[in-house]
């Protein structure tokens, strides 16, 4: 489907050397990385919470959805928080690059062998030399992930 | 209460009142958690009268809050006389306990849960013949009745049907567990059947015991506690295949936390406490690591994502920032 651009802005960041990006409307803000306080028998990806001055709110690490293998010296340096349906969800990042304006017609389908990118990327945003996955954060954080 | 002595008041100002409050629960007990450490005897009775003030502020804020469950249950007779109706069985509806008061939320999304038990109960009468054969009355009776429990509210249905337990009553329990309630059934077949919806009075604001289990924080609900004692060798028993604990000659199962939380336990009891609880008819043993004190905790959600976790209430900050979890008794037994 070519024809008019439809415009979005979107916050790319980075988790260990690949860039991820979620629309802008979705994020609240960028936090230092604080004490998580894990919760038993959650899901996997759920590394617990944190005190979002006096809110509780869960953090994810992406990247056990996403099956993006870490170093085993990886440490995230900073937590996104992010709003998605009136709920506070925070998620695990390196660095918080830029906001840039895409154009969602232009967006490149890079067939995945791994099926998790079906729903869960919208596709990816080629900018320059960049190569950004584009998440599909409502689906990412759907419950039953 | 004269209609002259009272005001309307929009509810989203006594909302921000509930949280104001809840964080001057919080800063109250910052405040008693620094000043301990330094002991100064001049501050003590400013402190108490601190304490006992914001008690008493709590309270009133509470009751600010709280309806009767006559606004909810008013409209139910009329429902009911249309279900009778429909049943082509004769009911006799009661309401009891109607001046029983709850929190506004709870109140406003209770009705839903429990109109779908009445119709439940409705479903599991006789018709008239089926009855009369049965040698029972022709006429059924549905009563729903509310009631003071502890620190909470229970309201009840019970029926005078066949006594059998609904499959679909996983739809109520759900609305009502949302509301840091609990549902409970008892029945006798073919005499009659008894929903019982226990609900806290207030969402917010919970008087807890704190504990460790592990390196980590838990809150048990006071209301709940039974009594605590500290472990010495030999207190912790295996009978068949459960461990107990002998409480002046009561027998209390024990359910050991580290197990369920899949934390490395040493196993070794010695120093730690037991914790005995009481949910329900329920009584049983918690055994933690340490045990912390008392405090007011302001409950707060643990959001959709943690949904799928039934053995915490929610979480609450402590005065220091930190996170702990509230302990939810009915599913850790």
């Amino acid at each position: 489907m070519k024809g008019d651009a439809e415009m979005v802005d979107v916050l790319s960041f980075e988790i260990s050397n690949q860039e991820f990006a979620v629309e802008v409307e979705y994020v609240e803000i960028v936090y230092d990385m604080v004490e998580i306080r894990p919760v038993p028998n959650s899901k996997k990806f759920i590394e617990g919470l944190i005190n979002l001055r006096g809110r509780i709110v869960p953090v994810v690490d992406i990247t056990k959805i996403l099956n993006v293998s870490l170093g085993q010296e990886h440490k995230f340096s900073n937590i996104l928080i992010l709003k998605i349906n009136e709920e506070e969800i925070g998620i695990f990042v390196d660095e918080v690059k830029n906001v840039l304006s895409v154009d969602q017609n232009t967006l490149e389908n890079i067939s995945s062998k791994n099926e998790i990118y079906r729903d869960k990327s919208k596709g990816v945003i080629k900018i320059n030399n960049r190569l950004i996955v584009f998440l599909n954060i409502t689906e990412l954080m759907s419950m039953q992930a | 209460m004269n209609e002259k002595d009272s005001i309307r008041v929009d509810t989203a100002k006594l909302d921000e009142l509930m949280n104001l409050m809840a964080e001057l629960v919080i800063a109250k007990s910052r405040i008693l958690d620094t000043l301990k450490k330094y002991n100064i005897k001049e501050v003590d009775e400013s402190l108490s009268q601190l304490s006992r003030i914001t008690l008493d502020l709590q309270n009133v804020v509470m009751k600010v809050r709280m309806i009767n469950v006559e606004t909810v249950f008013s409209k139910f007779p009329r429902i009911m006389r249309d279900l009778e109706k429909q049943s082509a069985k004769e009911i006799d509806f009661i309401m009891q306990g109607t001046e029983t008061e709850l929190d506004r939320t709870v109140s406003e999304e209770i009705s839903e849960p429990i109109l779908e038990l009445l119709n439940l109960s409705v479903q599991d009468l006789e018709d008239p013949n089926e009855r009369i054969t049965k040698g029972k009355n022709k006429k059924c009776s549905i009563k729903l009745s509310a009631k003071y429990e502890g620190n909470g509210v229970v309201i009840s249905i019970q029926s005078d049907g066949r006594g059998l337990i609904p499959q679909e009553i996983n739809g109520p329990r759900q609305k009502i567990e949302n509301l840091k309630g609990s549902l409970s059934t008892e029945s006798q077949k073919s005499m009659w059947m008894k929903f019982n919806i226990r609900l806290p009075l207030t969402l917010s604001i919970m008087r807890a015991l704190l504990v460790n289990i592990g390196k980590y924080v838990y809150a048990v609900p006071i209301e709940n506690i039974n009594t605590t004692q500290k472990l010495v060798k030999g207190d912790i028993k295996f009978v068949q295949d459960r461990e107990v604990f002998m409480l002046r000659g009561e027998v209390i199962p024990i359910v050991r936390p580290h197990k369920i939380f899949g934390e490395e336990d040493s196993g070794y009891d010695e120093n730690r406490n037991i914790v005995i609880v009481k949910f329900g008819d329920k009584k049983y043993g918690i055994i933690v690591d340490a045990l912390l004190g008392q405090d007011d905790i302001v409950i707060k959600p643990l959001g959709k994502l943690l949904s799928d976790v039934d053995i915490f209430n929610g979480g609450a900050i402590l005065g220091d920032g930190s996170i702990a979890l509230i302990l939810d008794l009915g599913a850790l037994s």
